[in-house]
């Protein structure tokens, strides 16, 4: 058995504590604290250093080892090393002393070191983790350990290239038996003799029969508000609200438990919360990592079907039919294709050149991570060499890597092949048909190109790449396919180099092309969603080898040797028109996995659900149950558990029902719960005190998204909307449902041990940092939830102090204040008010988050709240030539043809004199996505008093880019408007310059305030009006038109142009103008909270922030 | 019974025997136990008892440590190895032709393998009693050379900057790994109880490429992480009270946090992290205390100031970075990494005359300021500077005067912390396309920094999804130059 004490470090030296991973079941016995301190800092390095080369485990000089107690006391040629107690009786301290050997021959010890070494012989010779000395002598001085100088853990496997009959006996490897539950406990033989022996279901009796054998008696029952906090946020994500407690304390039928845990399974919630563990193991995340981290903005569809799944309680030998094979078995079935976007959660590299590494890469990705979530098989070190510590040759990880093969990615809705449709693409595909033709002409033009210039991205690729390229698709292998497939995703088809005859043939097609469309509109099925998918490359598979060894045989796909090491060939696929398109490979392999008879894959999925409620799985190791991993605490649970589970059709909700409603789960936290005023340590504390046989329920943190969600929750903020794409993290929707970016972090979620979704996470960290602390405490998320809290408590009415502190403590922490608590809370209450005057209202809080590609803050602008738009007053801000700069972040635009404004001084109406900076929307005549001035002036005046001018660049949505518009209209000069566009994600892309000759003369003077995100709100009929989505970030207004050297892009400072310049970070001040010109923004039309009593409500924001940042809210019991 | 400690097995060798260890990680249950004491008393001591965890003591290295802190000096996007510190006369001799078969191929980030050489323009001289080669854009740099060792043989696996640069950092091209920081931290602990142990700044508002997971933590607890620190205030994210929260106000929020806190955490004594929780209250008000001092430059002296470069625009920014890093060393902060460049500024695709002369003159003086004044202070023998990028730049030409991704071979250096000054490690071939004398592979650079830091990068273990992880991936070997078991 291994010990995995992996946070011994944090807790023995670290200023913050990390948690919730296995910890060691056995305490040392012999040393006490201050021994092993005293041996591990002074004696253990000294004989290590200066002993261990000649008496370790690799060579006993004299026939000694000094590298264990059992090695001291049974000694060498000479006798025993040590007298324990006798120092000067040691030969051992005679030889470094120099009283006898003169030892070590290499220099004798500094004094200090032989001191300890005496002291320590003095003191005992106590050897942390090793029993007294006098006992092992009393014991004959056992067997030593083999590998008592290296004792690290697992040997390592001797056996090359073979797995032995050893290998195979190990449990994990074993058919899955159900074992006959132990009959329940008698309750004789305990110390008290009265072992509690409730027993709610099968559960029970093998938990109980352990720790009868062990003596120790499990604590009682949980209360009743505590369960539902429990209940409420192991299955929903949240917490329960005061009156749903109430309720169920109230509740006097026996079977009240079973019958709230029958509700909350039921909870579409419950979905909500439990995908959440299943995208943790599959590294979900909605960006490519890597440099650009482009967002995937169809990966939430398999995070929604994840959901379903859960809340369906989906059968899980379907659920992994589906994401492996989902494409193959069932192909006409839309959500099993979904499915497959398990597959498709590897990050990407977006220019990466190297292709045949890029696909080796790719498959490695999903041959580990499928190794690892489903069999709890550690593959990853046997992609090159033999396992040292698992029976896992490297030609297993090849052969598993075999089935993922002709793996090809989709991105499309349908599935690709012309034999695999539902009906609902098969309507499509017959419209298709009708322009079938004309796709084929288009296609064949392009194919005929060779010329590298038609072929955007193709130049910068290895010639052998560019070769398969031109090659005709029906030459090219399966492996060539998928390299041409992963070199097109970089490389765009540009018409513009055809020669004029070619150009002008290809695009008569496109036209007709777009007339077909316009004319058929209404006949056209609909649209098969977008998603992330997968499809074999075809019907032959390319070939595995193992790297370095490309002449061996090829390796086919084989269950892995450990486990019989039998081929596993193709499985038939649903009939196809046209014949095969897939190998069926994955299919088999699925299938395999899905298997009742696979001993792993019930066990370890079972393991992960008693992981998920008690925060340790039976086996700690959730996702290796090798060698390396640590052995079950309760194997005979863990089997009845795993043959339950197939038993039930592999129900997910039975299991989690059994689980929650043992007695098990339902105890309390706490130590001495039920002992009445004992003081002495109970005997769990004593010999289990980490809880492995489970005589109490593990107290835990709450997770990231349950930390938001709770919050949100409790202030009545949480949208109840499910599905859907998702929202920024600023958006008060479920966590599940928020952004999730690989490089870009919600600054909560980072704090808080969330997965950064680049590999399978089988096991969250729990760790508490000084930077938590600041976040909760300081940042402006969590203040703004108490703020939410207080507005709602303050407008309840409640006049008495004691009675609104107490609900405060009611909803945050879930539990009713003790009179004590509510005494404390009050003063505080009071005390707060005391200090504070009536202006120090906080209440102006504006929305900020990071943008990606920059540092800092940029502000957050929703067109669902228009009063988050900036303004200041417009006085003495440009009237003629003028720059305005910009960073921003497009999420979305309207449906229509309005304007998403970056910054205006105008109120839109044409008659208006003014200007706007913004992007059109999608029925705009200049196209959607084009970056735009308008700009409108005195109706009295000759040109154009109103003039949108169109820059021609198109912005992607959710791609960070810096713009400007350097504006030139004085009247008797060279007028231009020049746009500027730098894409903040591509480093290699170069600034966009556009010139446009504007019509427009003269000055567009404007009384009007200057906004960010929107329009002057104080004009009629402006407020709320094309406001921007997303972010905006470094905003500067300057008063000529600035030639590029004075950009902020090339880091210019035209400091005597600047008229303003906002840059939304805490110094100046989120709002302030940062060039010292005093403009600083204010929330247009700001609706202050109308409270009665201001410092009242200031006081109380501040108890419900202490609440929030309380352990009572951030645990549970 | 099994060694915890992630110093896990034994070594011999090169490397130095590694020592099992073995504490119990329970001391504060064991008094609990031991001392038959009622519960009440648990709140009242859980603060003295745990002090030597709070004051963050530092942890026994693997060996004796010659570097205390490291600076890391990550001069991101990728200069020039064969602008600055490697002179290849051959390109003079090959400007304007393909390079001569002989030399292979590889694959190139922008494709443009077959373009012609690029001569360099730089006029190269040899400085100090070393008498190294140094470009003429580094004269700041030239006159520290015999503090320095040029390792110019150094091979990357990344060929575009993620990739490189997640190596640089984690040791692995692909995402998810713990940054070379982070294992540090987790090796050692700290020196400071009022600073993160591990610190990175930047020099301009580019998003540094990957983001914050260069000094993430990856899968290891995310206390282990980088705390990214700005020059300005507030230096730390949410290191301010919130605006018109007074002084007083705050305590008393504090005050009552903590007295709900203690109460928890006496009903539930197992759960040794809500302690911590309390402490980590305690740390973060005096982080708030501390940092902006530590970021306070008010009394560094005007000639101290001037040796970096604060006093001229160009090489302000950077200047401030270096002279901060100084004053984190001096106040225990583990490891430090200044970005330069930020955002790839490196990255000479195109006319990397312009482009290298700028980004040389910004980080040049800083730089060597830095070293000078490490070494006047007397810390420069336990503090560790590296420089270098991802990569560095191809031969060839790229658009006509720019220098592709090489991540074949390139060049990084160190100073101080004992390394050999003033000599030369390794050698790439004629044209400095890769290395081929003495190559170090970032898994080598990263096993000789933790070696100089008193870690075996094979003994440091941390345990993920059950098995151990190392920080080198299991490859690399300290360089026996720099780490002094060779003679240089």
């Amino acid at each position: 058995m291994v010990h995995h004490n992996r946070f011994l470090h944090s807790l023995a030296g670290c200023l913050v504590v990390a948690c919730g991973c296995g910890t060691a079941v056995a305490a040392p016995t012999a040393a006490n604290a201050d021994q092993a301190h005293f041996f591990e800092t002074e004696v253990r390095p000294v004989l290590v250093k200066r002993c261990g080369s000649c008496h370790g485990a690799e060579k006993q000089k004299a026939g000694l080892r000094l590298d264990s107690l059992v090695g001291m006391l049974r000694g060498g040629e000479s006798g025993p090393a040590i007298e324990p107690g006798d120092p000067d009786a040691s030969n051992l301290v005679a030889a470094i002393r120099h009283d006898s050997w003169e030892m070590p021959p290499d220099g004798k010890l500094a004094d200090d070191q032989i001191a300890a070494i005496v002291r320590w012989i003095a003191t005992g010779a106590a050897w942390p983790g090793e029993k007294p000395a006098a006992e092992l002598i009393a014991a004959g001085l056992p067997a030593e350990k083999e590998t008592a100088s290296t004792d690290t853990g697992p040997k390592q496997r001797t056996q090359k290239g073979t797995i032995t009959e050893a290998d195979r006996r190990s449990w994990a490897y074993q058919p899955v038996q159900r074992p006959e539950p132990p009959s329940t406990p008698s309750g004789e033989g305990t110390p008290q003799g009265l072992l509690r022996s409730t027993v709610h279901n099968t559960i029970d009796r093998f938990i109980l029969a352990r720790l009868e054998a062990a003596g120790i008696e499990p604590v009682a029952e949980a209360d009743r508000a505590t369960l539902a906090r429990r209940l409420y946020l192991d299955l929903l994500g949240v917490p329960p609200q005061p009156a749903d407690v109430a309720l169920f304390v109230a509740d006097p039928e026996a079977d009240a438990y079973d019958r709230l845990v029958d509700r909350l399974l039921a909870d579409p919630r419950h979905g909500e919360r439990w995908a959440r563990h299943w995208l943790d193991l599959s590294r979900y995340a909605e960006s490519d990592g890597f440099r650009q981290d482009a967002f995937r903005p169809t990966a939430w569809r398999y995070r929604d079907y994840v959901v379903a799944a859960f809340n369906a309680d989906k059968p899980y030998d379907r659920f992994i039919l589906e994401q492996l094979a989902g494409d193959e078995l069932f192909p006409n079935d839309l959500e099993a294709i979904t499915a497959t976007g398990f597959l498709r959660q590897t990050p990407y590299e977006y220019n990466q050149v190297d292709v045949e590494r890029q696909r080796s890469e790719i498959l490695s990705e999903v041959t580990d991570v499928t190794a690892d979530v489903f069999l709890a098989m550690g593959m990853g070190c046997a992609r090159c060499h033999d396992h040292k510590f698992d029976p896992i040759l490297q030609r297993d990880y090849f052969s598993l890597q075999s089935f993922f093969a002709p793996l090809a990615w989709r991105d499309g809705g349908a599935p690709p092949s012309a034999g695999q449709h539902s009906q609902h693409s098969a309507a499509q595909r017959a419209y298709a048909k009708q322009t079938a033709g004309l796709q084929s002409q288009l296609r064949a033009i392009e194919k005929a190109t060779t010329d590298e210039a038609a072929w955007k991205g193709l130049g910068r690729f290895p010639p052998e790449i560019k070769a398969l390229f031109y090659k005709p698709v029906v030459e090219r292998s399966s492996h060539e396919e998928q390299l041409v497939q992963l070199a097109s995703r970089q490389v765009t088809f540009k018409p513009e180099a055809l020669s004029a005859e070619d150009r002008s043939l290809y695009e008569s097609i496109k036209k007709e092309l777009v007339d077909f469309e316009a004319a058929h509109a209404a006949d056209k099925p609909p649209v098969a969603p977008a998603m992330l998918s997968v499809a074999d490359v075809s019907a032959i598979a390319p070939e595995t080898t193992i790297p370095g060894k490309p002449d061996a045989e090829p390796i086919e796909p084989c269950v892995p040797t450990v486990l019989g090491g039998s081929p596993l060939p193709p499985a038939a696929l649903p009939t196809e028109e046209d014949g095969p398109r897939s190998t069926g490979r994955r299919a088999a392999l699925a299938r395999w996995i899905a298997s009742p008879d696979n001993p792993l894959t019930a066990r370890v999925f079972v393991n992960r659900l008693w992981q998920w409620h008690f925060g340790r799985g039976l086996v700690p190791t959730t996702s290796d149950f090798g060698n390396l991993g640590e052995d079950p605490s309760h194997p005979e649970l863990l089997d009845w558990l795993a043959a339950e589970f197939v038993a039930h059709g592999w129900s997910v909700k039975h299991i989690n029902r059994l689980i929650v409603t043992s007695a098990a789960y339902r105890q309390s936290v706490h130590p001495q719960a039920g002992r009445g005023p004992a003081t002495d340590p109970s005997p769990g504390q004593t010999v289990d005190p980490h809880n492995h046989l489970l005589w109490r329920q593990n107290c835990r943190r709450l997770e990231a998204e349950q930390v938001r969600d709770a919050a949100l929750s409790i202030t009545g903020e949480l949208a109840q909307q499910m599905s859907g794409p998702s929202v920024p993290p600023t958006k008060p929707r479920r966590s599940i449902y928020t952004t999730h970016l690989r490089n870009t972090r919600d600054d909560l979620c980072d704090v808080f041990d969330a997965p950064d979704g680049y590999a399978s996470c089988a096991e969250r960290n729990c760790t508490t940092t000084p930077m938590q602390a600041l976040f909760l405490v300081n940042g402006e998320w969590m203040l703004a939830r108490a703020r939410a809290l207080a507005l709602q408590l303050e407008q309840s009415g409640i006049a008495n102090d004691d009675i609104l502190v107490a609900e405060a403590v009611r909803r945050v922490t879930g539990r009713e204040p003790s009179a004590a608590r509510v005494a404390e809370a009050s003063a505080f209450l009071r005390e707060q008010r005391r200090q504070l005057d009536d202006d120090s209202s906080t209440l102006s809080q504006v929305a900020a988050q990071r943008m990606p590609q920059r540092a800092g803050l940029a502000a957050v602008v929703d067109p669902a709240n228009p009063s988050a738009v900036l303004a200041s007053p417009g006085d003495g801000l440009p009237a003629v030539d003028f720059t305005i700069e910009a960073h921003v972040v497009l999420q979305s635009l309207f449906a229509d043809a309005t304007v998403r404004t970056i910054a205006s001084q105008w109120t839109g109406g044409t008659a208006d004199p003014g200007w706007s900076l913004g992007v059109t929307s999608e029925k705009s005549k200049y196209k959607p996505r084009n970056l735009i001035l308008q700009l409108a002036g005195d109706v009295h005046k000759k040109g154009s008093p109103y003039e949108v001018i169109p820059s021609g660049i198109h912005l992607d949505l959710q791609r960070p880019y810096y713009v400007a518009a350097s504006v030139r209209v004085a009247e008797g000069g060279d007028r231009s408007v020049t746009f500027f566009c730098k894409d903040l994600s591509d480093n290699d892309s170069l600034l966009v310059v556009k010139e446009v000759k504007p019509g427009f003369i003269g000055s567009h003077a404007s009384s009007r305030s200057f906004a960010i995100g929107g329009r002057d709100a104080t004009a009629p009929g402006a407020a709320g009006t094309s406001v921007w989505d997303g972010l905006v970030d470094d905003v500067r207004l300057s008063n000529r038109a600035l030639a590029q050297r004075d950009l902020l892009w090339e880091a210019g400072t035209p400091d005597d142009a600047v008229v303003g310049f906002w840059t939304f970070e805490e110094t100046p001040g989120f709002a302030a103008d940062a060039s010292g010109h005093g403009r600083s923004l204010v929330r247009n039309g700001l609706p202050l909270p109308r409270v009665k009593d201001i410092r009242r409500y200031e006081a109380l924001v501040d108890l419900c922030h202490v609440l929030f940042n309380s352990s009572e809210f951030l645990y549970v019991e | 019974m099994s060694n915890d400690s992630p110093h896990g097995d034994s070594q011999i060798g090169l490397r130095g025997p590694l020592i099992p260890h073995y504490e119990p990680a329970t001391s504060r249950r064991e008094w609990l136990l031991k001392s038959g004491a009622g519960f009440g008393a648990l709140a009242l001591t859980a603060l003295a008892e745990s002090s030597r965890e709070a004051r963050g003591e530092a942890r026994l290295p693997h060996h004796a440590a010659q570097a205390k802190s490291v600076i890391f000096l990550f001069m991101e996007g990728g200069p020039s190895h064969i602008d600055l510190f490697d002179p290849k006369p051959a390109l003079k001799i090959l400007a304007g032709k393909p390079l001569p078969k002989s030399f292979g191929t590889v694959i190139t980030a922008m494709g443009e393998f077959h373009s012609p050489v690029l001569p360099d323009q730089r006029v190269w001289q040899q400085h100090g009693k070393s008498g190294l080669w140094v470009s003429d854009w580094l004269p700041h740099t030239a006159t520290m050379i015999d503090e320095i060792a040029v390792i110019r043989s150094c091979v990357s696996d990344g060929i575009n900057h993620s990739g490189g640069v997640c190596q640089m950092n984690t040791g692995s091209v692909l995402g998810g790994r713990p940054s070379l920081g982070a294992w540090a931290t987790y090796g050692l602990g700290s020196e400071t109880d009022d600073l993160p142990a591990f610190v990175v700044m930047q020099d301009a508002d580019g998003q540094v490429v990957n983001g914050p997971r260069n000094w993430s933590a990856g899968f290891m607890p995310a206390v282990y992480q980088g705390a990214k620190l700005s020059g300005g205030e507030p230096p730390i994210a949410n290191l301010r009270t919130p605006r018109g929260i007074t002084s007083g106000r705050q305590q008393a929020k504090l005050d009552l946090l903590a007295r709900f806190n203690r109460e928890y955490a006496a009903a539930v004594p197992e759960q040794t992290e809500l302690e911590a929780r309390i402490r980590n209250y305690e740390l973060a008000f005096r982080m708030q205390a501390a940092a902006p001092g530590a970021v306070n430059l008010a009394d560094e002296t005007e000639e101290t100031q001037r040796l970096y470069g604060l006093d001229e625009k160009p090489t302000a920014a950077f200047g401030r970075n270096c002279l901060l890093a100084r004053r984190l060393v001096e106040r225990g902060v583990r490891f430090v990494q200044l970005y330069h460049g930020a955002g790839s500024k490196w990255d000479a695709h195109s006319g990397i005359e312009k482009n290298h002369a700028e980004l040389c003159r910004q980080m040049d003086k800083p730089v060597a300021g830095l070293l000078a004044d490490l070494r006047r202070r007397g810390l420069l023998d336990s503090t560790l500077v590296v420089w270098g990028g991802e990569f560095g730049r191809t031969p060839m030409s790229e658009k006509g005067n720019g220098r592709d991704h090489n991540p074949t071979g390139f060049t990084m250096w160190m100073a101080g912390a004992g390394v050999p000054g003033g000599t030369v490690i390794g050698a790439t071939d004629e044209v400095g396309l890769r290395a081929i004398d003495d190559r170090m592979h970032v898994h080598d650079l990263h096993a000789t920094i933790l070696h100089l830091m008193g870690l075996d990068h094979m003994g440091l273990i941390y345990t993920f999804k059950g098995r151990p992880e190392r920080p080198t991936l299991n490859e690399g070997v300290p360089n026996r130059r720099l780490v002094g078991t060779l003679p240089a």
